[in-house]
This record gives structure tokens, sequence and C-alpha cells, in this order.
């Protein structure tokens, strides 16, 4: 896939099924992060793989363990693998050395399947990943598999898209279930997960619940997931696409070439987590699934009301300033809503437009915030009057700095939000930053002022 | 072979010297790159805005980083380079980086530094900040120096040289007047806020004027007040300018301040000169009596006896270090450092690994080892990564590992404890907020290396060898 | 020390005009280097009486790193004491030949290939301004002069008119001027009148007409310069006469390239392409 194809995924037709006109999921402006990042955030957590990232010590230095995405099993996909270009490689070419990185993986690692970044310079310079990629398969039996996704390309979301198109065209549908000895009788309420990378371990909770109703999960896209499992994706009936935005051509594609139905879903809070339950399980059309489904949801929230009985009061009638990177915000909305904390304003600057059409008819148009500087966010916790930020990493510290309570939402979280054991794992932490006692210190002058 | 039969020779001698001949690939670098170290050096000068020329994502990872070593903001800026300026360069995004840049922060100075992209493009700086003055989207008066930073040469410990030098180069010009009586301090790549503070503490005690080139220990632990402020802090931009008429430079580090201090006796007029930094006792005694021989100042009292404590510390704890082995890896100049301390103390280096490195650093590391007895056992391979780190750890097993927090998982392997020291700390707080030099660095390394030790010895002692004493 | 950097289309005979100019200049008792910017690195195999001199990029291949590198491997001395560098770089196809120029140059910087003592330091760049990389030898306050080498065919001229824009951009900002076009005789008629005439489109001048003489040829065969194989030789005169102009030239300007169609209407006033309507008229001749 070359640069061409830009402009055709950004243009996403499965838009048309929320009702928007086609490029609807365009971001309406580049993020800061890049292309390559985008990529390699939704490939990294296939576990088993090996990620080697061509370019120079930029791309992989800064970058590399850096990642929330947990594994039950192997630990490769944490290593950072890179051919660290140097000043020779740019000015004589380094697909030789790509090649001998490549084959010196397949042969000392062997892994599932080796995805090889090309990045700005390669891109610049036009080495024929392809190719070299192509030739490494041919002569070591792994997939070898690029991913054309240099920075300069654009944002991150674009990034997502690009990896999406890697899984439809090189890993799903690659192999069948049969090739590792189950019977398609195995395979029934089979569903898989699209765009959900396992942060802090996340997929678990939610897996969990899946087991309890008996709907078999069949692949993980991508998160805690093994290269295998992705290739015989195409086995399951449904699809949940679980961060809608950046793999929805994944979803898409999956519906035209195997003509698998795709349903939005998120685990964020308690009415979210039900109906992803509910319909998850309607789906199937079977008595039995549905009812368990009911008796799940039933248990759970009982659980997680007492569970919650804790900070509930703690929470009531705060406010918060939201802004999320990769997580849907409107599912965040509901899940604080579930808390009974508001959210006064919302930054939309990495939503897509149909996210912010939920965004709107959550909280209201007056509420939206695009101008997401640090000036502006902490104008509107200000104006707003809100107890907390809830946003990535980057504005931790802008936070704290103004004294302000803060969770993180985005990757880097150590804490898995997700479902029933989720939402009170965000209730606790949101309780501890709001009423640690460090603020009342902070925001007292010195005693001799 | 399984996946299990793997992990298990990859632990072995052969499959060591198979990973020593691997030419193509790194795996997990144990160094940044150069944009990075030219931000934050950028970032210890009075309003000054670290600015990145190259593409979208670049800056994203280098604010990040820094940020979440510090836990502070970061703010630099990117001129998000796209296919278009790939092709036909990338003028107009740094024109009009420098315009949003200064009618949205404000800055005193711009200083920008290149991402791999824009080196690999050929795009000239210099006429592009011409142009940009002459068709006045910025202030005539605002300094905008400049560096060119490639992220495949060398590291984030020359990015930081090189931006340095850019920085002086520009706001030195045309300044050189009557003497002051200061002298200048280049504190190098030093990741810790705390050794800033100190050795402007301990120059306060000796009574000598200075002015640390790059200082940003403001920037990257301002205080809790309640605002969050842009530039909170730096070198003031008139004692930078005036450095030029200071009596002598210093670089705390020499391998991240080589064309700095170059650029400083050629064109400074005045002694410029760098020293291994100042860790351990000896070598802090060498940093003092190089400063009482500039400045003719003579110790204080206070230092005398702030020594004898350091010494003390010493004593009381060497048990627990003499005769232990141990690996370190990171920056040159910090690995310089810590081997030295080490010596001192009467530990030793087994492994000693840099990813970076000259020749000139492995002939110096060399000299070191050669001058104790406790550098016998010592190996020291440069250019190398973790990958080989874990090697070493598993063939030829050692007590203790230091360097910076990518070492975790190799250590996790080897069974070892890591001592945190260098560039990056994700995973602890506050370290960078205490000194690991001078005569208090001496007090901090011994404690976190002995009670290391010590945390060791009770955690893998059963119920029969758990004592009060240790 | 004046640093003076020569384009022109690649073929055009750039490397042997500066070779033999340059050993004219140092006849004159000047101290010259020449740093070849081109990766087919024949800049200075007439200095030099070798096939080519181990580039300063194979060579920081071969150890691994520039920062390896000694300045005495790849800064060699020539006839007459010109000091030879070639900047090298990668085979066509491959890599990026324009970041070798930056590259090579950078390290000829730092190492001190640049002594005080040097009158003239010459660049001879590869065919057209392709890249960023091979407009190095012009950024940044390096040559502040350029000569470009043309004949009277019209590729050649295309690529003055063009290498003319690039020196417009660095102009306005970098102070780099055109000191001049200097035709390498192709024997194409009327061939000093139209580059003449070009040169004034271009708002400079044409400095000197190099006839062409086989006399080159043969002293190429053997590795050298006119002025060295043949010192009596009118040819080799032809060089001194150049060398002199340029040692003498002051007349820098900002150079004022033309469009295609202004190249094209040019081209027609001295008969080379047919008018549209004359093309016409042929062919219906034919016709009839």
């Amino acid at each position: 896939m070359g640069f061409a194809n830009t402009a055709e995924i950004l243009k996403e037709p499965a838009c048309k099924l929320n009702h928007q006109p086609d490029r609807a999921c365009e971001r309406p402006k580049g993020g800061e992060s890049c292309a390559f990042d985008g990529a390699f955030i939704v490939l990294n957590p296939i576990t088993d793989a090996a990620h080697l990232i061509h370019g120079t010590i930029a791309c992989c230095g800064n970058s590399y363990e850096g990642r929330g995405s947990l594994s039950s099993g192997s630990r490769l996909y944490r290593y950072g693998f890179t051919t660290d270009m140097t000043e020779m490689d740019i000015v004589y070419g380094s697909e030789g050395k790509l090649k001998e990185g490549i084959l010196y993986i397949a042969q000392r690692y062997k892994p599932s399947a080796i995805f090889v970044y090309s990045t700005c310079i390669p891109a610049l310079t036009g080495e024929d990943v392809e190719t070299v990629c192509k030739d490494a398969c041919k002569k070591t039996g792994i997939p070898v598999i690029p991913v054309i996704a240099p920075g300069f390309l654009g944002h991150k979301n674009l990034g997502n898209r690009i990896a999406g198109e890697v899984l439809l065209d090189y890993v799903i549908g690659t192999r069948r279930i049969s090739d590792f000895g189950f019977r398609i009788s195995d395979l029934k309420h089979t569903i898989n997960f699209i765009g959900e990378y396992n942060i802090a371990g996340e997929i678990w909770d939610i897996l969990s619940l899946f087991e309890k109703i008996g709907i078999n999960v069949l692949s993980k896209i991508t998160g805690d997931s093994t290269f295998r499992e992705i290739t015989y994706a195409h086995h399951a009936g449904l699809n949940l696409l679980v961060c809608g935005r950046a793999l929805i051509n994944v979803a898409r594609g999956m519906e035209e070439r195997y003509g698998i139905p795709f349903r939005e879903v998120s685990f964020y809070g308690m009415k979210n987590t039900g109906s992803a339950l509910r319909e998850t399980a309607r789906f199937f059309q079977d008595k039995n699934i549905i009812e368990r489904a009911e008796m799940v949801i039933q248990e759970e929230e009982a659980f997680t009301k007492k569970a919650l009985s804790l900070y509930i009061e703690k929470l009531k009638g705060k406010r918060a300033v939201l802004y999320t990177g990769g997580v849907k915000s409107w599912s965040i909305i509901s899940a604080l809503n579930d808390l009974g904390i508001e959210v006064t304003a919302c930054g939309v600057k990495k939503s897509s437009l149909s996210d912010i059409d939920k965004i709107k008819s959550l909280i209201g148009e007056e509420r939206i915030l695009k101008d997401v500087s640090p000036k502006n966010i902490l104008e509107a916790i200000y104006s707003t009057n809100a107890d907390i930020l809830i946003a990535g990493g980057r504005n931790q510290y802008l936070a704290y700095k103004e004294r302000i309570p803060f969770i993180d939402i985005n990757q880097e979280r150590h804490t898995a939000y997700a479902g029933y054991k989720g939402l009170v794992r965000m209730a606790e932490d949101i309780v501890k930053t709001i009423y640690s006692p460090v603020w009342e210190i902070a925001k007292k002058k010195s005693p001799w002022e | 072979m399984s996946c299990t039969e793997i992990m298990e020779w990859v632990n072995t001698k052969e499959y060591q010297e198979l990973n020593f001949k691997r030419e193509a690939l790194v795996i997990n670098p144990p160094k940044a790159c150069q944009p990075l170290g030219a931000i934050f050096c950028a970032a210890g000068f009075e309003g000054t805005l670290p600015f990145v020329h190259g593409s979208q994502g670049c800056a994203a990872y280098f604010r990040n980083n820094l940020s979440r070593h510090f836990r502070e903001p970061f703010s630099a800026v990117s001129t998000s380079m796209t296919e278009d300026a790939a092709v036909f360069g990338g003028m107009n995004n740094l024109i009009e980086g420098l315009q949003n840049s200064y009618s949205i922060y404000k800055p005193k100075v711009i200083a920008i530094s290149t991402s791999c992209m824009a080196e690999v493009i050929g795009d000239d700086l210099n006429s592009f900040i011409l142009k940009a003055r002459e068709l006045n989207v910025i202030p005539k008066d605002i300094p905008i120096p400049f560096a060119h930073t490639p992220s495949f040469v060398g590291s984030h410990i020359n990015g930081y040289d090189n931006m340095l030098k850019a920085i002086l180069l520009n706001l030195t010009d045309g300044k050189k007047g009557s003497k002051n009586n200061k002298i200048n301090i280049i504190p190098g790549f030093d990741p810790y806020v705390a050794n800033i503070r100190e050795i402007k503490r301990m120059l306060n005690l000796m009574g000598v004027e200075y002015t640390v080139l790059s200082d940003n220990s403001d920037v990257l632990d301002s205080p809790q007040n309640g605002n969050f402020e842009m530039y909170p802090g730096g070198t003031k931009l008139e004692d930078t300018a005036d450095s030029i008429n200071g009596i002598a430079t210093i670089g705390l580090q020499k391998f991240s301040t080589m064309q700095t201090i170059k650029f400083i006796q050629e064109s400074f007029g005045h002694e410029g000169l760098s020293i291994y930094p100042p860790i351990g006792i000896k070598a802090t005694d060498g940093f003092l009596m190089k400063i009482k021989k500039l400045t003719g100042r003579t110790i204080p009292e206070e230092l005398e006896i702030e020594r004898g404590r350091a010494v003390d510390a010493a004593t009381d704890a060497h048990q627990y270090i003499h005769g232990k082995r141990f690996a370190v890896f990171g920056d040159p100049d910090e690995v310089f450092g810590i081997v030295n301390f080490l010596l001192e103390m009467g530990g030793e280096p087994v492994h000693i690994l840099t990813a970076t490195g000259t020749k000139q650093f492995g002939e110096e590391m060399k000299v070191l080892l050669g001058s104790s007895p406790y550098g016998k056992l010592a190996n020291l391979y440069t250019g190398k990564d973790l990958w080989h780190l874990r090697s070493l750890l598993m063939t030829e097993p050692v007590d203790m590992l230091i360097g910076d927090s990518h070492g975790k998982w190799a250590a996790r392997d080897a069974g070892i404890p890591l001592l945190r020291i260098g560039y990056p700390i994700f995973d602890r707080v506050n370290l960078h907020r205490y000194p690991t030099i001078g005569y208090q660095g001496v007090i901090n390394l011994i404690t976190w290396i002995a009670n290391t030790f010590i945390d060791e010895v009770d955690r893998k002692s059963d119920d029969a060898h758990f004592e009060l004493l240790r | 020390m004046r640093q003076i950097a020569i384009y022109g289309k690649g073929g055009i005979g750039k490397s042997t005009t500066t070779q033999n100019t340059v050993a004219a200049i140092a006849e004159m008792g000047k101290k010259v280097m020449i740093v070849g910017c081109d990766p087919k690195a024949d800049s200075t195999r007439l200095i030099l009486h070798s096939k080519a001199q181990t580039t300063v990029m194979d060579l920081a291949r071969e150890k691994g790193t520039v920062e390896d590198l000694e300045l005495k491997d790849v800064l060699l001395t020539g006839y007459s004491g010109i000091k030879c560098s070639e900047s090298g770089g990668p085979e066509p196809g491959v890599g990026c030949a324009g970041r070798g120029v930056i590259t090579a140059i950078n390290f000829l910087e730092e190492n001190g290939a640049y002594t005080k003592d040097l009158d003239f330091v010459f660049y001879d760049v590869l065919g057209d301004v392709v890249c960023g990389g091979f407009a190095m030898p012009i950024r940044e306050g390096k040559a502040q002069e350029i000569y470009i080498v043309t004949s009277g065919e019209m590729m050649a001229m295309y690529a003055a008119n063009n290498i003319a824009k690039g020196i417009l951009k660095y102009a306005h900002s970098g102070g780099v001027r055109l000191g001049g076009l200097i035709c390498n005789s192709r024997q194409v008629d009327r061939e000093y009148e139209l580059i003449d005439a070009l040169a004034k489109r271009l708002g400079t001048k044409l400095i000197h007409f190099i006839p062409r003489d086989n006399v080159v040829q043969r002293a190429e065969l053997r590795r050298m310069t006119v002025i060295e194989y043949s010192k009596e030789h009118p040819q080799a005169d032809e060089y001194r006469k150049l060398a002199k102009t340029i040692v003498d030239n002051k007349d820098m300007v900002v150079p004022t390239p033309i469009t295609m169609d202004e190249l094209e209407a040019l081209l027609m006033e001295y008969g080379f392409l047919e008018k549209e309507s004359d093309m016409i008229g042929v062919a219906e001749e034919a016709a009839a």
C-alpha cells in the first residue's frame, strides 16, 4: 500500500451507518502524534509477534516499552527492535540491513510474525520495504508484514487506519480455524473484539463477563492477542467494535469480505456494559444466552452498586472536564454519569464528527471544547467550576501545577476502567485524587504570607 | 527449537557470541535521539521556546518522554512537516511555525532543532529564518538560534551539545566587552535537577560568582503555586550573553559538551575545559580544587565538614559495597561518573555498556579502570544495546545493575536489583530531586546502593536469617 | 577565502572545466581546494592523476561512522598544491546522495579542511540542484559565488535556467550570487550569440567561451589537465583566461530566471526551434 491511499483510508464509507456524510470519520484537525505512532499502537498488542521499527533511533528510542497494553502470554511485543538507521544507512540505503535484521529476528526469536514499520526516513529515501518483507517472508516462512506508516503522512488516527488495512490485507483470513485442530462446531456464539488494546488489563475483566454468559471470544483485535487468533478471526459470528473511530475500517472490511456484522459498543460504565452484553446476546437469538446475559447483568450490577456505595456519596454532584485520546469520550461521559459525575466540558480534538454528535446529545453543544490548548482546558475547568480533569498523561502535570485533581484516561494509564470492576476502580481513583489531603495544603498560602 | 527452548538458549554463552555479532539490528536501545537533548537544553534558558523542525509526532514523543521523567509539564512546539514538505522543503512550515509560536507563546527566544526528516531533505534553516525575518512574521530582535540535530547521528547528548553551542553562538555574538568575575558552568545532559542546585550551593559557599549555562533546574522542578507557567526559570539571557566575558567555562560532563567547549575555546577567549562528572569523593575534590584554582577562592569550612560527613557515610557503609559486582549502562558521562564512584568504594564494575561512546571515551575509560585494582574485571562495551546487556548478565552474573528504567526487564530476568540512575526514569518518583554529584551525592549514592542490597538480603532471608541488625 | 560553486547539467564538462580552471588559478600561485559534490567522484582525478580518490562517504562507510575518519585519508594534495576531496555517495537508485554531500562537507568543516591559507574553494556539484543536499555548497554562507557551465544545447540551457532559479531562492536570504555563465562549446551553430543572449536574459554575463579542442580529451586520457599536460597549447590559455576572469570578477548578480516560454522563444530567435507556423508550412509542402 502506497501513500496514494491516504485519502481513501480517511474516507470511511461505514460512517454512513452512523447516518453521517462520507467524510464523517475524518477528524476535524490534525493531532500531535503521528501516523507511525497510530499504527504501532494498534498492532503492537499482538504479543507473540516481533515489531521491528525501520528508521532512525527517534521512532523507537523515545517510545519503546512505553505502552500500557498488557499480555497474558508472550513478552516479545515489548522488545524495542529497530534498525537504528545511521547516517551511512541513509546515504547508502539500508534495505540490506533491514533484511538482515528481519532474518535475525526470525532465527533467534521464532516469532509468530514480524511487523516491519517503515517510518519517515526510509519512506523519504524510497526504500522498498514491501519487497524486502516479501523476500524475507519467502525465506523464513514467517509472515513478514510491511506497515507503511511514516509519520509525515499525518496524524495518529490515520496510522490507526493504516494498521487496520494491514490487518485486513495481511492477517485476517489468512488461516482457517481447522488448520489448528478446531472444529466449526466449536464456533458457536463467537465474537471478536475490534479496537480493544488491553490497556492495564481491561480485556480480562470483559472476557470473564462473556465467558459467564457463554459467548466465546474468538479473536481479540488486538489487545493481548496472538497472531494466530487474528488470522482466523473471519470465522466469528459477530464483531464488537470497541473503539469505533480507530478501527472502523476493519469492522467494515470484515463485513464486506466475510459477511460478519458488527456492533459498536463500549464497556465504560454500567449502562454501556449492560447494553453491550445485552445487544451481543440478542444477536445470537438464543434464549439461553439471552437469559444468562440478563442474569449476569443483574448480578454484576448488584455487585457493582454495592462496591460503589463506598464512593458514590463522595462523587455525587462532582464536576469533571474530559479530554480523551483513544477511548470514546461519549462512553466515558456515560460512565461518569453512572457515578453521579457531571461533565462540564469535553475536548473533542481527537473525536470523530459522529462521536461529537453523540457527545453533544449527552452534554449539550455549549460544553463542547474545540480548542484544547492548555490555556483553554484550564479556562474550561475554572469557568465551569470543575473538580477534576480526566485526560491523557500529557495534561497530568499541567493539572497538578494548577492544583487540579486528575486521572489518566489514555493508553498510559495503569488502572483498568472497563466493565463493572473497572467502573469501581475508576470511582476509587477519582475519589483518591479529588479527596487527597494534599490539595488542602497546596491550596493554602504559606502561613507567613 | 520450541519457544521455551529458545528462551533458555538465549541465556547461554553460545547465544551471547551470536548476539554480539548482531549488526543489522538494535534491540532495546539505551539511547534517545538528538532533538530530545536539544529541547532539554533549550528549555534551560529564560523565556526560550524549544522548537522542533521535522515530522509531526517527533516532538510529541520528546515532550512525553521528558514530562514523564521529571513529572512536570514540558513545552515544545513542532512544525509538523507533512508529505508536501518532504517533497518541496519545509520552508513554509518553518515560517508559519515561527509566526504561530511567537503569537501564541510569546517567547523571548525561539531555539530551533531538527528531527531527521528536515535533515535528510537538507532544509536550510539559516535562510528560512532570514526569510521569516524578511517577511516580518516575527519581531526583529527575537533571537532564533538553530542547531542541526539529526536523529541518525549520535544521541541525545550530542543534541544537547549542538543546541547549547548554537544558543551561545547566537546570544554572545558581539557581546565581547569588559571581563566579569564569573565562571561559567555547563551541567551537560544531566537528568538530575538537584545536581544543578548542588553545584550552585557549593559555589555559593565558596563565594564564587557563576552562570550556569542551560539551567533547567527551575524549569523542570517548578514549585506548586497554583499556576502553570510556560517559562518558569532558566539562565537569564543577559547572563548568557555576558558568559563570553567570564573568567572560564567548565563542563561538568565531557562527552555531552565537546562541541560547545571547543567553540568556547575558540571564541570566548578564556579557558574552556570539561571534567568528568563530580561523582564520588575524589571527583568532587577535583572539581572544587579546579574552581579554587580558577577563581582564587578558598574551600570554606562548611564544605570541609560536608566532605567529612560523606567520607563518614562511605566508611559506615563500605562493607555493603566493597567486592560487589556491578553492571553499569547509560550515557557515557554518567557511566564514567558512576564507575569512578564504584572504584572508590571498592565495588567492581564488571560490565560497562553504552549505546554511543566514541573512541576517546573508550580510551579514557580504560585509563580509569586501569587506575584501580577494582577495575580489573571490567569490560567496556560501546555501541551496544540492552539485549547485549541481558546476555552479559546471564552468562557472567553480577550483584546489581545500575542504569535507567529500561534496564528493569534485563534485571528481572537476571534476578538482580536495578538501581535507577540516569535517564529516563519513568517508574520511580522524585529521584531527580536528589543530587548524585558533590559530597551530598556521595551520601545519596551510598544510601541507595547499600540499602538496596540490604533490602535484597531481607527479602531473600528465610526466618532463621531474618535479623534486626544488618 | 572565496568559495565558488560550479553547477551545470550532467555531462556538460563541468568537472573538466573546473579542474582545468583550478589548475590555472593554482598556476597563478593561489591556494585552492576542490570539493567534489557528486557520487560519481570524478571532480579531482585530473589533479590527482588517479582513477578516483577515496571519498569521504565511502571511507566512512568502510569504517562504519564519519567519526572514525581522519582528514588526511580523504583530503589529498595534487598538481600545484591543489587540495582535493570528494564527497562520494551511493550508486544511483539507492540511498540519499544529497545527504551524503551534507555529511561530507560537515566533516571537512569540522575537521579543519578549510584552512586560513586557502584563497579559493571550488565545489563541483552534480548535474542539477535535485534536492536540498545538493544545495549544501550554497547554503549557510558557504559558496557565495556560482558559475554555471552550459552549452548551446537546449537541455543544457534549460538546466542553466533552473539553476538560476535555485540561486534566486537562496540569494534572497543567504546572499549567494551568480558570477556568470561559462560556455563549454559543443560547436552548435551561433552558440556564442545564443549563450550570450541567455546570459543577458538571466541578468549576467557570458564570462568565457571555451572552444572545443581534442587536446582536452588527450590530456584526460593521461588523467591530467591541459594546463599540466600541454602547457603551451592555446587551449591551456583559454583556461588561463577563464581563470583570470574568475579571479578578477567583481560582477556578482542576483539572477533573473526566465520562463519556459521565454527560453523557447530565445531558441527560436536563434533558429533552433522552428516556429509552429513554419512547421505547418513544411508539412503542407510535403503533403502537396
